[in-house]
């Protein structure tokens, strides 16, 4: 069960992680290695300052989460966590079909605003609340374990950065309409995905 | 007759010994059927109808098929190594158990290893050729494709449409290795109504028999019914998104004449696998990767501008042939057994 939330969760961030890259990471990584000068290792540290003030957010959102799952037992029953499941995995299908953008957080305003701090960037930026964010916190709603809620949220971070470490250097070739289709496609098979699991806990 | 034809028939004819020497009445169909996919290959190279004899091939292979295993469920004496589409999908998870097997100082004799390593072969020899001539699934929406003479609905050809398999091959490979199931199987193969539901009763298999009712009659049926298209194979087959990706590597490509194509696209109009698309430049219509080697394009050809190549370059006729014998030799262990079993039923109904 341990082994197989966690496949799940780099699975879910492998999902969002497309969406992460066609939508908001072009925005922002080349606008941080911009700020840097054009030697390699500079570069990378602030790129790796940057993913820091993600994984910071995203463990920080999992021990919130995991916190009020642990304070109030039965703060979800079964149908109410199937029937969020079944919300946001039917958000995340129109988003993707009606290309929302997911930029909730504004992004583009933030990383203006934290210019010349890539660690506080990715903070911001781990905080997006975008469909598939969602449907993971109403998973570890239901874990009542802190430490497999954080585990969690880290194997999301690892499943979304590996879309995010080529694009640092390659953005060029996730800017193509290939990979932006095969973010759509991938977030709306996974959606369909949760509905299922929704509809079928349901039953 | 053609030396090829012949040389189909010896092939087909020393596997059938192989499989049935056993039993004689199997072998004797066996033979009988080897001879007959000879005489369809004759016929193809003779007249050069080779869309026409293809899709005869085709449609008595796949519902052959679908008579011995889903409606005789004869699925004990006939036999089948391991589902192509099946296996695309849950890959991970053979490989596992491949790993697995050999930890443990054995061998899965129908594995990761075996059966994997020779739909591999297949692919990198025949391209998307196997889904034109071999797969049991394609052969049904193929045929309801070829019901109608014009297309009820037009839709228009486009890659985007066919790159939608990729994604759904990525996520159910995924998600299959994730819950330890072939996803696939379980959830979307319509062929499944008939054999692994287990507990009718649940409300959850209930939604999975209407689940696959429901995407058997849309993209099995209807849909290549309506507009002449394989959406079955172009949307939901993940075994369809192999060959595309290994189609550089592939020897066999249908090619399209620049010089003497009229741009008339009465091919793109009526390729059923989405894969053949006008240049917007010029107008010269395209064969992609999504290409399945039906030769229905060449078929349609006012000026017979639409070639059997090797490499894009040397022409050649050899892909009915290498075609035909693999999907041939894939229908040997099972289509005897739905001949005798259909001759069986017939006569206790004179009974």
């Amino acid at each position: 069960m341990f082994t197989q939330n966690i496949i799940e969760a780099f699975w879910l961030g492998l999902s969002m992680g497309g969406f992460c890259t066609v939508s908001c990471a072009p925005f922002v990584i080349p606008y941080i290695l911009a700020d840097s000068n054009s030697k390699f290792l500079p570069r990378i540290f602030i790129f790796c300052q940057f993913l820091f003030g993600r994984l910071a957010a995203y463990i920080l959102f999992a021990a919130v989460v995991s916190f009020i799952s642990i304070s109030s037992e039965d703060f979800l029953t079964m149908k109410v966590n199937n029937i969020l499941l079944i919300a946001g995995s039917l958000l995340m299908i129109t988003f993707a079909l009606f290309k929302i953008d997911f930029r909730f957080c504004q992004i583009s305003g933030w990383s203006k605003a934290t210019r010349g701090f890539p660690l506080l960037t990715g903070f911001l930026l781990g905080l997006n609340l975008c469909p598939p964010f969602l449907i993971a916190i109403i998973k570890v709603l239901n874990m009542h374990s802190m430490l497999n809620s954080c585990l969690y949220f880290l194997f999301l971070f690892i499943g979304t950065t590996i879309y995010l470490i080529p694009v640092a250097f390659a953005s060029a070739l996730f800017k193509s309409e290939f990979f932006k289709r095969m973010g759509t496609y991938l977030a709306i098979l996974v959606g369909i995905w949760f509905l299922i699991q929704g509809i079928t806990g349901l039953l | 007759m053609k030396l090829r034809s012949i040389v189909i028939f010896i092939v087909l004819g020393f596997l059938s010994t192989v499989i049935y020497y056993v039993n004689y009445k199997l072998l004797v169909v066996s033979l009988v059927w080897s001879g007959i996919i000879a005489l369809l290959h004759y016929f193809m190279e003779r007249t050069s109808r080779i869309s026409l004899f293809r899709t005869i091939f085709f449609a008595i292979l796949a519902f052959s098929f679908l008579m011995e295993m889903h409606i005789f469920f004869n699925q004990e004496n006939s036999f089948l190594p391991y589902c192509h589409i099946g296996m695309a999908g849950n890959v991970l998870n053979i490989g596992y158990n491949e790993f697995l097997a050999i930890k443990n100082q054995t061998f899965l004799r129908y594995g990761a290893l075996s059966i994997g390593i020779a739909w591999l072969l297949i692919i990198l020899i025949n391209g998307g050729g196997f889904c034109s001539y071999g797969c049991f699934f394609g052969g049904i929406d193929d045929t309801f494709s070829q019901l109608l003479r014009k297309p009820l609905i037009r839709i228009s050809s486009s890659t985007k449409f066919r790159e939608f398999q990729f994604a759904l091959l990525i996520f159910l490979i995924a998600i299959s290795f994730i819950y330890s199931y072939s996803v696939f199987c379980q959830w979307l193969c319509p062929l499944k109504l008939s054999c692994s539901i287990i507990n009718e009763n649940s409300r959850t298999y209930m939604f999975q028999v209407y689940l696959f009712i429901g995407i058997g009659l849309v993209f099995l049926v209807m849909l290549p019914f309506l507009a002449k298209k394989r959406f079955f194979c172009s949307v939901i087959c993940p075994f369809g998104a192999l060959p595309p990706l290994v189609h550089k590597f592939t020897p066999y490509k249908i090619t399209i004449d620049k010089s003497s194509c009229s741009k008339c696209g009465k091919c793109s109009e009526v390729c059923p696998s989405f894969a053949i698309v006008k240049s917007p430049k010029t107008s010269i219509p395209h064969i992609t990767r999504f290409c399945t080697l039906c030769m229905r394009c060449a078929s349609k050809c006012p000026t017979k501008s639409i070639k059997q190549t090797l490499y894009n370059r040397k022409e050649t006729s050899l892909i009915p042939f290498i075609s035909i014998m693999l999907g041939g030799a894939v229908s040997l262990f099972y289509l005897p057994n739905a001949i005798i079993d259909l001759i069986n039923f017939l006569c206790s109904l004179k009974i």
